[in-house]
């Protein structure tokens, strides 16, 4: 096999599985942002209550109340 | 001269659409990175997401931050000068990312060992000084290996544009994109870039595959292979041919940096592995991103290779044949960065080449907001909280962080106006990430697989780190390990950037070996803390 033959296998090798994948990555990918978003929003709500609960003068500062959900 | 080359980069089809298309994505952007700053509510979530990055969302960002648009432009200048035969550089990646997501080599044990940053690694396993040497020679290699990036991302804008490439535009290119990106990863920290990095990902990938498909239709897939083979020959195929810019040392050395450093070592990737929500997860990360990461080499070098095709065998490209070529001695040709962007320029119409540029943007943000993110939690988690003997409140710590991206974000725009070394861009980034990476993967592989690597020894082999310095075109100049011979011209060079790399690698292993042996550890440094798994 030629250099050349090789590298041209390469490449629509590579483009073949990228496409793929990239229509995987979009579709599925959403669905981890949606998971993230909301266990953070979990974590966030609970972190809040919790310092508040411990002691009202140490409230987490860098939560934005104003921000919140 | 210059009366021409304004002219051809005139010629590009970006227009008043495509501003606007730019324009919208630069907007959600910033946006995306208000609206997370709600999530951020402690140091964990603001630099690893919360450890809650699942698989598809990992590559997504993980292929978002390693495909920037410098990796496009360096890449493109690869496949530009080189051909064909760079393609080893992607094949090398791909196969050895591939490698570790089935292996878990390096990146399974640390993420098991539950640490935000590699120097964490570092004091778990060693000491508490060994964290802070790592951390100091991480950030400094990190932030003088991103120092190109503002101006070469910047090139590339300018180009598809057709903003004048000789007045003050790329100045003002540059601190237009630094205050954007600054702005949104000072505010959302790693949810913002994990976001941003997924919304490049799905523009970005589909840009490349369309793109890749017009220049192939434009050039004709056979005729790209045939013009490479007349003007470059055999060395525009074979990696080790003589004649090829490559070469056997630079095989080797791309071993190290573009597959084993690039996918298990090198901080921004490996802290989309600490990110992962489990082990399984992260392994499965790696496998898919193989693909990416073989991509990213190879769709934009062929890019360049076709900008090649374009500028030296076709009719539309004939006026950029004497920018780029010229001939006559003592014209200097232009940057052959500029190649891709009027390429694309032309190639691409308006509304479509609107798109790619806001894909290139993005490509452009993610890669600068997870290293800005990387280099500066560095150094407050590695170097400034240890010195302070861990007594910093999380509040203090994020601001620290912020406020150091912005002083990494003045130094790129410095760095950016005033660096003249003459190599590529690629060959610049290997050379100054080395300064850590060789130091780093030598104490990370002793370190997780020897049980008997010790403190001293790590020291030893992380500061031989700084011996990659010899590898910096500037510094070879001076110190006559290159050098222009007098009589003919011809650029003589006694020690290659390569040769440099793999000596420096070879010393490493050998100090830290040779040190761990002659001062071992008394007693284990290990964190009762860990999950028990280092070393191995």
């Amino acid at each position: 096999m030629t250099w050349m033959l090789f590298w041209k296998i390469l490449f629509i090798a590579v483009m073949v599985v990228f496409t793929v994948m990239s229509v995987l990555v979009t579709v599925l990918g959403a669905g981890d942002i949606r998971r993230l978003l909301a266990g953070l929003r979990d974590d966030a709500i609970e972190a809040d209550s919790e310092s508040a609960d411990a002691d009202p003068e140490k409230a987490s500062p860098i939560i934005d109340a104003s921000d919140g959900e | 001269m210059q009366e021409s080359m304004a002219e051809a980069f005139k010629q590009t089809n970006f227009g008043v659409v495509d501003w606007v298309i730019v324009g919208i994505y630069l907007l959600i952007s910033v946006a995306i990175g208000l609206w997370v700053k709600r999530y951020v509510s402690d140091m964990a979530t603001y630099i690893g997401a919360g450890r809650k990055v699942g698989t598809w969302l990992g590559v997504a960002t993980m292929t978002g931050t390693e495909l920037g648009l410098v990796t496009v432009m360096f890449m493109a200048q690869k496949g530009f000068s080189g051909g064909f035969a760079g393609f080893h550089l992607g094949l090398i990646a791909g196969v050895v990312t591939l490698f570790i997501g089935l292996t878990g080599f390096i990146v399974g044990p640390l993420r098991r060992a539950r640490v935000l940053t590699i120097p964490e690694f570092y004091e778990k396993r060693f000491s508490r000084p060994v964290r802070i040497v790592g951390g100091v020679l991480l950030a400094f290699a990190g932030i003088l290996n991103m120092g190109l990036f503002l101006q070469v991302g910047s090139k590339f804008l300018v180009g598809i544009t057709g903003l004048p490439i000789d007045g003050s535009a790329l100045k003002w290119v540059m601190i237009t994109l630094l205050v954007l990106v600054l702005t949104y990863t000072t505010l959302g920290g790693m949810i913002s870039v994990v976001l941003t990095d997924y919304v490049q990902y799905v523009v970005l990938s589909f840009g490349l595959v369309v793109a890749t498909c017009m220049a192939i239709a434009k050039l004709g897939w056979e005729n790209i292979f045939a013009v490479v083979s007349v003007e470059m020959g055999d060395a525009g195929f074979n990696p080790i041919a003589e004649g090829s810019e490559f070469g056997p040392y630079y095989v080797a050395w791309m071993i190290v940096t573009a597959g084993l450093v690039g996918s298990a070592v090198w901080p921004t990737a490996v802290a989309r592995a600490l990110a992962a929500e489990s082990e399984q997860s992260l392994k499965k990360q790696y496998q898919w991103s193989s693909v990416s990461f073989m991509m990213r080499f190879i769709l934009p070098m062929f890019w360049g290779i076709c900008a090649f095709v374009f500028i030296k065998a076709t009719a539309g490209g004939e006026d950029l044949k004497t920018l780029f070529f010229p001939v006559g001695e003592g014209v200097k040709p232009v940057d052959e960065l500029y190649a891709l962007p009027v390429f694309m320029g032309r190639l691409l119409p308006t509304g479509l080449v609107g798109i790619i540029a806001a894909a290139m943007i993005a490509a452009f943000m993610s890669t600068h907001d997870s290293y800005l993110l990387c280099w500066s939690s560095v150094i407050t988690q590695d170097i400034v909280a240890p010195l302070m003997g861990g007594e910093m409140s999380t509040r203090m710590r994020v601001n620290l962080t912020r406020i150091i991206i912005v002083l990494i974000g003045g130094f790129l725009l410095y760095w950016g106006l005033f660096y003249k070394g003459k190599q590529d861009v690629w060959d610049y980034m290997a050379v100054t990430g080395g300064i850590f990476f060789t130091g780093a993967f030598v104490v990370l592989v002793l370190g997780i697989y020897w049980k008997k690597a010790s403190s001293k020894g790590a020291m030893l082999g992380l500061l031989s780190g700084f011996l990659m310095l010899f590898g910096l075109d500037p510094i070879q100049r001076m110190t006559g390990l290159k050098y222009e011979d007098a009589a003919t011209g011809d650029l003589i060079v006694r020690l290659s950037s390569a040769q440099v790399g793999l000596l420096v690698v070879a010393l490493a292993f050998a100090l830290m070996i040779v040190g761990s042996l002659l001062f071992p550890d008394h007693e284990t440094t290990v964190d009762s803390t860990s999950s028990g798994e280092l070393p191995s």
